[in-house]
C-alpha cells in the first residue's frame, strides 16, 4: 500500500439511464506513467473528473494516498495535479499573470515558481501577451505549467499535448519522463497519439464503452506487439523440427490457422527461404508481421466495428 | 480562505471588463451630478413637486430609488464575476486542488456582493455630492429625516442590503448557469420583468407581502421619512434573505457536477 498512490475499487458512473463507467478496478502505483486509452465517449475524462472530485461516483470507492478521497479531498487535492479537457486560463492575463493568480488560489507562498514554471513549458519569452492571444499549443503548455506549480505527486493529464506541434509533443515527453525518473511523480495521461504514449508510458490502461479491458506493462505489450514471421506451407510439423535443428530456436508458436508464428527473425531472409526449400518445406505464405500499440489497441477491444 | 480572497481580489484588478464598467458609471454619474446641480434644474424639480432632489439626502434617495439600474449593474457583476469562472475553469481547477467547495463559494459570492455593492454606492455617492454641495443636505420641511446624517446613514446602509438580497438572487443563478451570457440575460430581463409582473399579477391584499421580499425590500427604507424601525427591520430581513438565497446557492453548488 505504501507505493499506491490512487487506487479504485468497484468504481461506476450513471447518468440518467447511461453507466459512463462500469465497474472500474484499478491501481496506480509511485513513479510510472499509466497511458489511458480509449476512443472518444470511453470514459477516460469522466474517470479523471471523478478522481479529482468534479464529478461524483454512482458507485465505488476512490483511495487517494491510502485515504479514502471523500473524507480527505482537501489535503489529497494539494499532491494532485489535473488538465482535464481544457486548461484552467484567465483570457485577459498574461502567463505570468495566470500563474500568479494560480498561486494565490492555491495558497502558494513561493511566487519564484512562476518564472520555473515558465521556462520549463516554454513560455518565458511571451511576455505582455495576454493568454487569449495565445495559440493552442500555448494554452496546453500554460495549462501544463499550472498543474505543475504545486509540486503536485500525482499528474492527471487528458489529452495534454493535443494541438502541440512536434517539438512542443517531444519537449513535453522528455519533460514528463524526468518528472518520473528524477522526482518520482505517477502520472495518468490519457491521448489519442498512440505512437507517442508508447513512447512514454511504462503502464497501459485500455477502457472501452466506460469498461476496462486489459492492463499491461510496457514490456508485456512489447511482448504482444513484437514482430514476427508468420509461415504457412505443406507440413507444419516438418517446418518445426527444421526451425528447431537448423536454427536452434524453439521461440515459435503453431497458430490455430496452421501457420506458424516464429519470433526469432533472421538475418538474411533469402538465406532462411534457401534453407528451407533444401529441408523440403515447401512455403505457400510468408510474411513479416508487426503489431503497433494502435493495432493491439484495435484487437483488444474488438476490431474496426467497435471504433 | 485568505489565498483564495486574495485570489479573487487578484481577478478582479485584472478584470478589464469589470473596471471598465466601474469607470463608466462613474464617469456617467459625475456628468449627470455635476449637469443636474444646475440651477435650471433646481428649478424644474421644484416645478414637478419634488423639491427633494435638489439637496444631498433627496438626490441620493431618487438614485438609489433606480432598482433597474442598481440590478443591470449586479447581472452584469454576477456575469463577470461569477459565471465567467465556471468558463474559464478557475472555479474547476481550485476544486480539482482540493479547497473546499464551501470556502470557493463563499470566497466567490463575498467578493462578487462587495464588488457590486460598492460600485452601486461609488455610483449613487458621485451623483449625489455635487448637490451635497450645492445645497447641503436638506431640511426637515423639505428632506423630511434625511435631513440627518445618521438617518441618511441608516438608509443607505438598509437600502444596500436590500439590493444584496437581490443580488444574491443574481449570484444563484450565475452558480446554476455557469455561463456568462446566459446568466446576463436571464438575471436582467428575468429578475427586471419577473419582478414587473409578480407585482401587477399579486392580489392587493397580498402585494403587501412583497414588502417583506427581495422585491419590495428597498421600498421600506427608500422614503424621506424613512424610521429607525424601518431601517433596522429592512436591515434584518434582507440579511435573512441574503443567508437564505445564498445557502440554497451553496447547496446546489456542492451538489453540482463540474464539466
Amino acid at each position: 500500500m505504501g507505493n499506491t498512490v490512487l487506487e479504485i475499487k468497484n468504481l461506476s458512473k450513471r447518468y440518467n439511464s447511461q453507466w459512463a463507467l462500469k465497474n472500474i478496478n484499478m491501481r496506480l502505483e509511485k513513479g510510472r506513467i499509466y497511458g489511458l486509452i480509449g476512443k472518444n465517449g470511453a470514459g477516460k475524462t469522466t474517470l479523471m473528473r471523478m478522481v479529482t472530485g468534479l464529478s461524483f461516483p454512482t458507485n465505488g470507492t476512490i483511495t487517494l494516498f491510502g485515504k479514502d478521497r471523500g473524507s480527505n479531498m482537501d489535503e489529497a487535492g494539494k499532491r494532485i495535479g489535473a488538465l482535464i479537457e481544457y486548461p484552467a486560463l484567465t483570457s485577459n492575463m498574461t502567463a505570468k499573470e495566470n500563474l500568479h493568480f494560480q498561486c494565490l488560489m492555491k495558497g502558494i507562498p513561493n511566487f519564484e515558481l512562476e518564472d520555473e514554471m515558465l521556462e520549463l513549458t516554454g513560455l518565458k519569452n511571451t511576455g505582455r501577451k495576454k493568454a487569449r492571444n495565445f495559440s493552442l499549443g500555448m494554452k496546453q503548455r500554460l495549462g501544463i505549467a499550472s498543474v505543475l506549480l504545486g509540486n503536485p505527486e500525482l499528474l492527471l493529464l487528458d489529452e495534454p499535448i493535443n494541438a502541440l506541434d512536434p517539438s512542443g509533443v517531444i519537449e513535453i515527453r522528455n519533460l514528463l519522463k524526468r518528472l518520473r525518473e528524477f522526482e518520482n511523480k505517477t502520472i495518468l495521461i490519457s491521448s489519442h497519439n498512440l505512437p507517442e504514449l508508447y513512447q512514454t508510458a511504462t503502464d497501459y490502461i485500455i477502457i472501452h464503452n466506460g469498461e476496462i479491458k486489459e492492463i499491461l506493462t510496457h514490456e508485456e505489450l512489447e511482448e504482444h506487439c513484437k514482430s514476427y514471421v508468420s509461415i504457412k506451407c505443406t507440413d507444419i510439423n516438418q517446418l518445426a523440427m527444421v526451425l528447431a535443428k537448423n536454427l536452434h530456436t524453439d521461440n515459435f508458436k503453431v497458430m490455430s490457422d496452421k501457420s506458424i508464428s516464429l519470433y526469432d527473425l533472421p538475418g538474411d531472409m533469402e538465406q532462411f527461404g534457401s534453407m528451407l526449400y533444401n529441408n523440403g518445406i515447401i512455403i505457400t505464405k510468408l510474411t513479416i508481421v508487426e503489431t503497433s500499440l494502435e493495432e493491439y489497441y484495435m484487437n483488444v477491444i474488438g476490431g474496426d466495428k467497435n471504433v | 480562505m485568505f489565498s483564495l480572497f486574495r485570489s479573487e481580489l487578484y481577478q478582479i484588478r485584472k478584470n478589464l471588463a469589470v473596471k471598465i464598467l466601474f469607470l463608466f458609471v462613474i464617469i456617467t454619474s459625475v456628468f449627470l451630478g455635476i449637469q443636474e446641480a444646475s440651477d435650471s434644474y433646481d428649478a424644474e424639480y421644484k416645478e414637478i413637486g419634488r423639491d427633494y432632489i435638489n439637496y444631498g439626502g433627496g438626490r441620493l434617495l431618487s438614485d438609489m430609488s433606480d432598482g433597474a439600474l442598481a440590478t443591470l449593474l449586479a447581472s452584469l457583476m454576477a456575469g463577470w464575476i461569477v459565471s465567467q469562472s465556471f468558463e474559464n475553469r478557475t472555479i474547476q481547477e481550485a476544486v480539482s486542488y482540493g479547497r473546499s467547495r464551501t470556502k470557493i463559494y463563499l470566497a466567490k459570492i463575498i467578493m462578487y456582493f462587495a464588488v457590486s455593492i460598492f460600485t452601486c454606492l461609488a455610483m449613487w455617492t458621485a451623483g449625489s455630492i455635487f448637490v451635497f454641495i450645492k445645497n447641503g443636505i436638506g431640511t426637515q420641511k423639505i428632506t423630511g429625516n434625511l435631513c440627518q446624517w445618521d438617518y441618511l446613514f441608516g438608509m443607505v446602509f438598509a437600502g444596500s442590503l436590500a439590493y444584496l438580497s437581490i443580488f444574491a438572487i443574481c449570484a444563484v443563478i450565475a452558480i446554476t448557469t455557469q455561463k456568462t451570457s446566459i446568466t446576463m440575460g436571464i438575471c436582467i430581463i428575468g429578475i427586471t420583468l419577473g419582478f414587473t409582473i409578480i407585482t401587477k399579477a399579486l392580489p392587493e391584499s397580498l402585494s403587501g407581502m412583497l414588502n417583506y421580499t427581495p422585491v419590495g425590500l428597498s421600498g421600506q427604507v427608500l422614503k424621506l421619512d424613512v424610521s429607525w424601525n424601518d431601517i433596522i427591520k429592512t436591515s434584518l430581513t434582507s440579511i435573512a434573505w441574503i443567508i437564505g438565497i445564498s445557502t440554497a446557492g451553496l447547496l446546489k453548488f456542492q451538489k453540482t457536477e463540474l464539466k
